[in-house]
């Protein structure tokens, strides 16, 4: 781990486009990714090492893949690469011996860690009530009740209601036909 | 089908956003085979969502980020100068572009002053004031307090108090509670509209236990973070020594210590108004603006600011950019119960920018200031002085 320390003066240095686009892809993915890795490795750490390593080697290639629909792909399959590399290699160290070389282990992971993010990412984009709406409908309140819990009228939160799942349905929409075009 | 358009209409599904025509798809999909029923089946659970997202959240990024950029630098500082390699680490590290010298200081080797043993990072820590006068100290106890007086319910967590519910609406009187941390503390709690603070070090706050009359009103010296719950009809003031906050719903920081010349209020989200009380002055603040009070000439002033650098303090995180030196050990002192002499007046004004954990030792901050300054230390003491 580095502590960085830095003191001004002047000078100044570019980023080049591939190292913004990188950080860009890191905010959004990072910590899905971890999630992802933890799934095949049960262990935090080794789970964020292996998500790091995944991006080193996309920083490397970065300037050879153009398209963000294969970036986002290529990442999950490296990092799954890199799980069952470390899976083979320490195989002894988990007991519960599931299949972690099974499409079905694969392909459920990544739609539980896809949808979480998808979800999230665009709740967490609604504003501040609207927001604290969708959580509670999300974990089953009734309208009264989430009228009790944030102190605002029945009405109200009927209103705030109907403007989240509006913008909700939107944020999410965007998305969705931004993949279709994307889709061959 | 594409397993990432699956995961988009599952996403829908969850949250009912779904057109007829994409239900059709998901059932299509759903249908097709009884492990992607069973997949589906394993993912709109909540219980199974929650532990997930809760999982997520708990990698840290900015470690993360800081880790592959290491990474990376090793990789690529075959060919390039020291310098050149430090901008783009600083740029990479802290996302600006005007940045020169810098020090990776790597913690296994340099081992610079016996610091770690008798110098530890802050914790939570702080004492409640009942308004009969009864002290409680919140990092000793925890659990539920009952008080007969103020007849409130306060569960206290060890690292926060909430108060949860009231006895009895039909007291009028407005009785007050206060919260003290310490040098080397922090705390959080939330009071009974629901309202959050998070204390930093060194700081004090009172407060009535049930907000009654037109406005709610809190007192504090020192540093917090505030997560104000909206309410037009009761706005929420905070009250310091030389000015108030005017709040309808919204969070920010303040810094603000009474013994201060130097005193900051910045908005991340909602609206503020700051009233001046010397000279009368009102101010609006908007989103990443900063007040800034300086008393030695009671001048004032706001400016926009990336308003989360100045809160990163609540998230784990010291982040300082471009501060002046005497800035810097004033936080250090209060977070590491520390006391820093400086004996050059210069390098009080040297600029630092420096972003490590807050729940580390203060050795990062040792390392880096010991590249060009000289540091001796006499048990919780530290002499700061030029190093030639």
């Amino acid at each position: 781990m580095y502590n960085v320390g830095v003191m001004e003066v002047d000078s100044e240095i570019q980023l080049s486009n591939d190292d913004t686009r990188i950080k860009e892809l890191f905010d959004i993915f990072y910590q899905s990714l971890c999630l992802f890795a933890y799934k095949y490795l049960r262990d935090r750490e080794l789970a964020a090492e292996i998500v790091q390593d995944s991006f080193l080697v996309l920083w490397q290639n970065i300037s050879h893949l153009k398209h963000q629909e294969n970036l986002k792909s290529y990442l999950y399959t490296t990092v799954k690469n890199k799980c069952l590399d470390y899976l083979k290699k320490n195989l002894p160290k988990r007991d519960d011996n599931f299949d972690f070389q099974s499409e079905v282990f694969f392909d459920k992971s990544l739609i539980a860690v896809e949808t979480n993010r998808i979800l999230y990412n665009a709740i967490e984009n609604l504003p501040e009530q609207s927001k604290k709406v969708i959580y509670f409908t999300l974990d089953g309140l009734k309208n009264q009740e989430i009228a009790d819990k944030m102190g605002v009228s029945f009405n109200t939160v009927t209103t705030l209601k109907k403007i989240a799942f509006k913008k909700l349905r939107i944020a999410l929409k965007d998305y969705y036909y931004l993949f279709v075009l994307l889709i061959p | 089908m594409d397993l990432f358009v699956i995961s988009q209409l599952i996403s829908q599904s969850v949250s009912g956003t779904l057109s007829d025509e994409e239900q059709v798809m998901l059932e299509k999909w759903r249908t097709s085979s009884p492990q992607n029923e069973e997949i589906f089946q394993e993912i709109i659970q909540r219980e199974k969502r929650e532990e997930d997202q809760t999982l997520k959240m708990s990698f840290d990024k900015e470690m993360g980020w800081n880790n592959l950029v290491g990474k990376r630098l090793k990789m690529v500082s075959g060919k390039k100068s020291f310098l050149q390699i430090a901008s783009y680490a600083a740029a990479l590290i802290i996302g600006i572009v005007s940045i020169s010298l810098l020090f990776i200081v790597d913690r296994d080797k340099s081992q610079s002053l016996e610091t770690e043993s008798l110098i530890t990072s802050g914790k939570p820590k702080a004492q409640l004031t009942l308004s009969t006068g009864v002290i409680i100290e919140l990092d000793v106890f925890s659990g539920t307090i009952e008080t007969e007086l103020e007849k409130a319910i306060m569960t206290n967590e060890g690292n926060r108090l909430v108060y949860t519910d009231t006895l009895s609406f039909t007291i009028d009187e407005v009785l007050y509670n206060e919260i003290t941390v310490p040098r080397g503390g922090e705390y959080r709690v939330q009071l009974s509209d629901g309202t959050f603070i998070y204390l930093n070090a060194e700081t004090w706050i009172r407060y009535p236990v049930r907000f009654s009359g037109e406005r709610r009103e809190v007192e504090i010296s020192g540093e917090a973070w505030f997560d104000v719950v909206g309410n037009k009809e009761k706005p929420f003031i905070v009250k310091t020594i030389h000015y108030d906050v005017l709040v309808t719903g919204t969070s920010f920081n303040i810094s603000s210590y009474n013994k201060d010349t130097q005193h900051f209020v910045t908005l991340e989200e909602g609206r503020i108004e700051i009233h001046e009380k010397a000279s009368e002055k009102k101010l609006n603040l908007n989103p990443n603006q900063m007040y800034h009070l300086n008393t030695k000439n009671h001048d004032s002033e706001v400016r926009d600011v990336n308003a989360l650098i100045y809160s990163s303090w609540k998230d784990g995180k010291f982040r300082f950019i471009n501060e002046r030196f005497e800035d810097i050990a004033a936080k250090i002192e209060r977070w590491y119960d520390v006391e820093i002499e400086i004996k050059d007046e210069y390098i009080k004004n040297i600029e630092y920018t420096i972003v490590v954990d807050r729940f580390e030792s203060i050795h990062p901050f040792i390392s880096v200031f010991e590249n060009e300054l000289k540091i001796e230390q006499h048990g919780k003491k530290l002499i700061i002085k030029a190093s030639n």
